[in-house]
Parts: structure tokens; C-alpha cells; sequence
């Protein structure tokens, strides 16, 4: 049943669904093996990238732009949300090198749309990927998911 | 069984805090879960809450605090059911409205013999970009701040005097009634006031009328 609470919440979540939203699963590959230092550089340079490329294709706010990485040498997490400050990185990782990781990366901004954070991300995933010599696999996109979660308000709801 | 929720816009710091106060409750002697919810499918808190060495049970794909409160719901009887946690650490997703979760969770009591008890709103506001999200998102910041016992100003460490001023007084001509302290999950500041307040005391169980009273005041609803 539909009460004001319900209303306003509607309405909260109508102008909160001005965020714009993308997420992936990709596989990674390190023929040469990667360091810790290496992979911490690895996560700044997508966040900052991401996040600089979002910017510039118009959000005003960034919510979030983190990734998750985990090898058998432990996790990575680095997390961007205000570009002044930049990333925030932290890790559960030993010292020896790996060769193959699971990342995942994750965007939310305020003002621009899901199309625009896919297409700010995806392009920089691959460019910072060739740049660190890692071959690169998307396991999961979600931006289908992610896209129909945004728009699942409608005003039938 | 008591439900701590701890609010706020998306990069506001809840997951930091989350797995700092969840620590010293634990080391406090007391049973611990955690729950936390992402708008989106994939949620990658729930993954970095774990590699700190805490279980966290992830809700994803939409808001508990309206769009999906029935998973949520049911996630706190399995929870009772299952676990018995004297305390469970909720993190809604950055657009959850307090009030919404308070109701959510108490839907529960219809799906098992828990009790729910609700601990403080804690809600975290920014305060090194809080005129950005006041122009972007201001309705629902104030909502955010509006429905909180506790007002944390967070990331002190990083924002200016200024800036930290400028965020209480926000928060006061929000809500007058919320106790504010400032917070920095990277220095420690206010953490244990933070766990002192979610172990020893409560706040009113969702009350409808209030609730009602309180749009008709802000939104002439």
C-alpha cells in the first residue's frame, strides 16, 4: 500500500537515479608477473582515469569509483571519490609476484547516465590494461543489470 | 536483536567506519554481523569487508530501505534465526532514507520471534565536499540528515576548518535535535563514541504518525 513515506521515497530515489552506473568482472593476466607496488599503481591509474574521464563527459559528483583485486598473493582495494584527495588504497597482499587476478571495478556519479559511465570506463580499462602489459579478460558486464536497476522506477511503480 | 544502521551519500565513509566500529564491538565482547546493500548487482564493499576478516552478508540490486526491504527482512530472520548476533551493522546503499530501513527491518518480526531494537541513526555527511553535494543531491542529504540521532561530520582529516564548520551548521539548521561529533575513520577520531552509542543506547522504534507529521512539516505532504 502507498503511503507519503512511500511517495517521497519514490521521489528521493528519483533524483538519486540522476546517478549514473557501471560495473565489471574481468580476469587479468600478467605474463610477466606483477608486484604489489605495480598492482597498487595499476589500481590509481583506473580510478584516476575513470574518474577523469567521467568528469569530462559531465558528472558533477563522483559517488564512487572503486575496484576490488584478488590474486593468490592476497587483495587490493582502492577506492576514488574526490579527485582532490585521490585514491584510497589498501591491501591484504604478500610480496611475491602473481600472474593472474580477478578485478573488480565499480562506478557511480551523479549527472551523467549509465551509457556515458560505461563509455568512460570500458575504453580506460583497456588503455590502462595495454599500458601495464596485462591481458585482459570482461567475465561479467553489468551494465544491463545495472541500467534496468537505475530505470526499474517507472511511473507505474 | 539491534539493528545500527549508519547513513549517508555514496563516498560519504561508511564502509570505513563500518569495519572499524565493527572491530572494537567485536573486541568489545559482542556478536557481530553485518549487512550491507548496493542499488547496484555487484557490490564491492561486501568483498573488502571481508579481507579485513569480518563475514558480511550482501543485499544487492536495489534499495533495502524500500525497492527490496522484504529480502532485507528476511536476511535479518535468517540472521536471528541462524546466528543469534547481538547486533547487526547495517550499511544501506548512499540513497537509503533511515526511517525506510527502521520500518524495513522490523517487517522481520513477522518472519521469525526476533525482537528488533534499532540503535542510533548515524548518519555521516562529508564535510570536504558538502557544497557539492549540496547542490547536486541536496534533498536527499537533508533527508539523510533529517532522520539521524547522530550526525558524524566525517573526514575531518582532510577538510578544512572552514569547511568543517560549515558542515555542522548545515546539519544543524537540518536537524537541531541530532548530537553531532566529528569523525575520521583514518585517524580514529570518534570511533569509539561511535561503538559506546550503538552498544549502550536506543532510538524510537518507526513510528508512522511521526513520520507523517514530520513530510507534512518539511514537504506540506
Amino acid at each position: 500500500m502507498k503511503d507519503d513515506h512511500d511517495d517521497l521515497h519514490l521521489e528521493l530515489h528519483r533524483e538519486a537515479d540522476n546517478l549514473g552506473k557501471f560495473a565489471a568482472k574481468i580476469s587479468l593476466n600478467a605474463p610477466q608477473g606483477m608486484t604489489k607496488v605495480e598492482a597498487k599503481d595499476l589500481m590509481d591509474t583506473l580510478m584516476v582515469n575513470i574518474t577523469d574521464q567521467c568528469l569530462s563527459k559531465g558528472a558533477d559528483i563522483i559517488g564512487h569509483v572503486k575496484g576490488f583485486l584478488t590474486s593468490e598473493s592476497g587483495t587490493i582495494m582502492a577506492s576514488l571519490v574526490d579527485p582532490r584527495i585521490g585514491t584510497d588504497i589498501t591491501d591484504d597482499m604478500s610480496s611475491s609476484r602473481f600472474t593472474s587476478a580477478e578485478l573488480v571495478v565499480h562506478a557511480i556519479v551523479h549527472g551523467i547516465w549509465d551509457p556515458e559511465v560505461r563509455d568512460a570506463t570500458v575504453p580506460v580499462i583497456d588503455k590502462v590494461m595495454k599500458n601495464f602489459g596485462i591481458e585482459y579478460e570482461v567475465l561479467q558486464d553489468y551494465y544491463e543489470k545495472e541500467k534496468s536497476i537505475s530505470h526499474h522506477m517507472t511511473e507505474e511503480d | 536483536m539491534k539493528i545500527a544502521q549508519i547513513a549517508g551519500f555514496l563516498g560519504s565513509g561508511k564502509t570505513s567506519l563500518l569495519m572499524k566500529v565493527s572491530k572494537e564491538l567485536v573486541n568489545r565482547g559482542h556478536k557481530i554481523a553485518i549487512v550491507v546493500n548496493d542499488v547496484g548487482e555487484i557490490n564491492v564493499d561486501a568483498r573488502f569487508i571481508e579481507s579485513y576478516g569480518l563475514k558480511a552478508k550482501e543485499i544487492s540490486g536495489g534499495c533495502i530501505c524500500c525497492q527490496i526491504a522484504g529480502s532485507f527482512a528476511n536476511t535479518l530472520a535468517i540472521l536471528y534465526d541462524t546466528f543469534d548476533p547481538d547486533i547487526v551493522i547495517v550499511e544501506p546503499s548512499g540513497v537509503a532514507i533511515p526511517w525506510g530501513l527502521k520500518r524495513a527491518a522490523e517487517y522481520s518480526e513477522a518472519e521469525s520471534n526476533v525482537v528488533i531494537e534499532h540503535a542510533p541513526v548515524i548518519t555521516l555527511v562529508d564535510s570536504t565536499r558538502i557544497e557539492m553535494l549540496i547542490s547536486a543531491v541536496r534533498r536527499l542529504i537533508e533527508t539523510q540528515i533529517r532522520e539521524a540521532d547522530v550526525a558524524l561530520i566525517n573526514k575531518i582529516d582532510a577538510a578544512s576548518p572552514e569547511d568543517i564548520e560549515k558542515t555542522k551548521e548545515f546539519v544543524k539548521s537540518i536537524n537541531p535535535r541530532a548530537r553531532i561529533f566529528n569523525a575520521s575513520s583514518k585517524t580514529g577520531e570518534g570511533l569509539e563514541k561511535v561503538a559506546e552509542i550503538i552498544e549502550s543506547e536506543l532510538s524510537p522504534r518507526y513510528d508512522e504518525a511521526l513520520e507523517k507529521e514530520l513530510l507534512k512539516k518539511e514537504y506540506g505532504a
